[in-house]
């Protein structure tokens, strides 16, 4: 009995460390690229080749950092980034609550064909609409400026349907409620809806700075002057300069990377819950 | 809920109400129809000034000779079509795509599958595992490319690898098929950890009891995952699908900056042609009937997996 008893519990342990050590090995597979982007970064130039492979630098080059930063004038960029992200970002959040609210907590005429449309605007990538939508801002002069990269790309789907999806759960006996003690429709909306919505709203929030902040192709065809760039843009324009100083690249890349990964490790619960569930949504 | 119903019975017992009343309340709700259209006229509006009117506009453009740098267009029917038709680079990137978007999917969504059934056991630090293995995911999208570039470099880290395993080294970005396989490896290190995470949450919504039930019954594990499992995660896998293939159609960043394109035009995708015919070729509408054409492949997949998902169930 109680040796059985000792060779399934030993088969078990078994069972954990083979797949422990196999998750380990897939980890470690998984993370080489990002390891030897940073171990490259505090490497001198001539050395990025060296065989056999030098994993730790012997003597880590600390000054590629402050030389990588002052040579993109990265601060210059981050602060561009974060207007254009900041005003997408909190226009975003905004459109989307009151228009998940409002598809959400009331019945009006075609609002099924209005959700349609939102649906189907998911499979509408910029990449498809690129053209046209390049035609339209140079149009309305917006070339080259703030607002072309923030006014296009300020009402996302994704955004709406999460909200609608939290609003829905929302009990219709508490609007009610507002309405009865004399809150209007927008003063329920905010003083019901919003407080109690704050999870979505962070949500949406933390979703949309993340792909906005990270995002290249729409300032890329809409910038043209280094002084509006944002991150990526000057990475991307250091790299087609420095094709093979690899240090110099790597520290480049490791700094523009900075940011998303501490979003990412402040607010991992919720980012990962919402690529869970936006893939959901489809 | 049930407030909404008891008003329809009242509504439908109340006789003398006139029928366009009725029909009213019926449609457009109990409550002022006006406030639930102007909460969502904002994002309507945006919407239809970028997106659906950009769209039309496509549709409009592919039939013109426009181009960016002259103001002038005419109307040219479905020429641009017919070229398309003929065009090596458009049928080339047309197969690069194909081949492309087919491997990095079976990459990412095998590979996605399994890290997400392997976490999803009984481990220790399954947290810090997911959270490690969902690293690639956050490095940012320019980023990916660049760093590739240099893994993929004639004497990096890929190719020592390869020497490692006794294989021969590969010229990746200089060789037609060695920039697609590198595009590929790039894009599924990206996408293999979204996948595993939208898997993890398909997994973690399957009844633990099924699994009991079957161990009950004798089931090994291989077929607790052929019966229980994959039965059970076909939306999930569907979501993964349509999310996979939406996102490599469309992305070119990585083509871009990693191999330009080339060698040769044998790494253009379909959304990199666009790209160069629209902004470096300026042909506005050439690259407008090509966007078409991605955005009808899109639209395809999408109905067809939607289909094949549902058609079983």
């Amino acid at each position: 009995m109680s040796s059985a008893t000792t060779a399934v519990r030993l088969r078990a342990h078994a069972a954990t460390i083979a797949l422990l050590l196999l998750l380990t090995g897939v980890t470690v597979v998984f993370l080489v690229p990002i390891f030897w982007m940073v171990s490259t970064s505090l490497k001198s130039n001539q050395h990025v080749f060296d065989l056999p492979i030098q994993w730790f630098p012997r003597r880590p080059l600390w000054s590629n950092y402050p030389t990588a930063y002052a040579t993109v004038h990265f601060t210059r960029y981050l602060v561009n980034s974060a207007i254009v992200t900041g005003s997408v970002t909190i226009l975003n959040v905004v459109l989307s609550a009151l228009a998940g609210y409002g598809l959400a907590k009331y019945r009006f005429l075609g609002r099924h064909v209005l959700l349609l449309l939102i649906l189907a605007t998911l499979m509408l990538p910029l990449e498809v609409v690129m053209v046209p939508l390049y035609l339209t801002v140079q149009h309305l002069g917006w070339l080259n400026s703030y607002q072309g990269m923030v006014v296009p790309v300020s009402a996302n789907a994704l955004g709406v349907l999460m909200m609608r999806q939290y609003f829905l759960s929302l009990p219709d006996d508490l609007i009610a409620a507002a309405h009865i003690d004399g809150a209007g429709h927008l003063g329920t909306f905010l003083r019901i809806g919003v407080p109690l919505a704050w999870p979505a709203l962070l949500t949406v929030a933390i979703l949309i700075f993340q792909s906005t902040w990270d995002d290249f192709v729409w300032p890329f065809l809409v910038i043209s002057s280094p002084s509006k760039a944002t991150v990526p843009l000057a990475v991307q324009s250091f790299q087609s300069a420095e094709t093979s100083n690899f240090p110099m690249l790597m520290a480049v890349s490791s700094i523009a990377s900075v940011p998303l990964t501490v979003l990412f490790f402040v607010f991992q619960r919720q980012i990962i819950s919402g690529v869970a569930t936006t893939g959901m949504r489809h | 809920m049930s407030g909404e119903r008891i008003v329809r019975v009242a509504v439908a017992g109340w006789p003398a109400e006139p029928f366009w009343t009725r029909v009213r309340r019926r449609w457009l709700g109990p409550t002022q129809p006006w406030w639930g259209a102007a909460f969502t006229a904002p994002v309507l509006v945006l919407l239809v000034c970028f997106k659906f009117w950009p769209m039309s506009y496509a549709a409009w453009l592919s039939l013109t000779n426009a181009s960016l740098t002259d103001r002038a267009r005419r109307f040219i029917g479905v020429s641009n079509y017919v070229r398309l038709s003929h065009d090596t680079t458009f049928i080339g990137a047309l197969e690069t795509t194909a081949r492309y978007v087919g491997a990095t999917i079976a990459v990412s969504m095998v590979l996605g599958l399994a890290l997400a059934v392997l976490i999803n056991q009984k481990v220790p630090a399954r947290g810090v595992f997911r959270t490690l293995l969902f690293l690639p995911a956050v490095v940012p999208l320019i980023v990916v490319p660049i760093l590739w570039q240099f893994l993929f470099h004639p004497y990096g880290l890929v190719n020592n690898a390869l020497k490692a395993l006794g294989l021969h080294p590969v010229n990746w970005l200089l060789s037609p098929q060695g920039a697609v396989g590198a595009l590929v490896v790039a894009t599924a290190w990206r996408l293999t950890p979204l996948c595993m995470v939208i898997y993890l949450a398909g997994l973690q919504s399957i009844p633990g009891e099924l699994y009991e039930a079957a161990k009950v019954d004798g089931a090994g594990a291989v077929r607790r995952f052929q019966s229980i499992t994959l039965p059970m995660l076909k939306p999930t896998l569907l979501v993964v699908v349509v999310f996979a293939i939406t996102l490599t159609v469309q992305n070119f960043v990585l083509a871009l900056v990693m191999t330009g394109g080339g060698p040769d035009n044998a790494s253009t995708t379909l959304s990199l042609f666009v790209y160069q015919t629209g902004f470096l070729g300026f042909q506005m509408g050439y690259a407008s009937a090509a966007a078409l054409v991605m955005l009808l492949i899109i639209v395809a997949f999408t109905v067809v997996s939607l289909r094949a998902f549902r058609i079983e169930e």
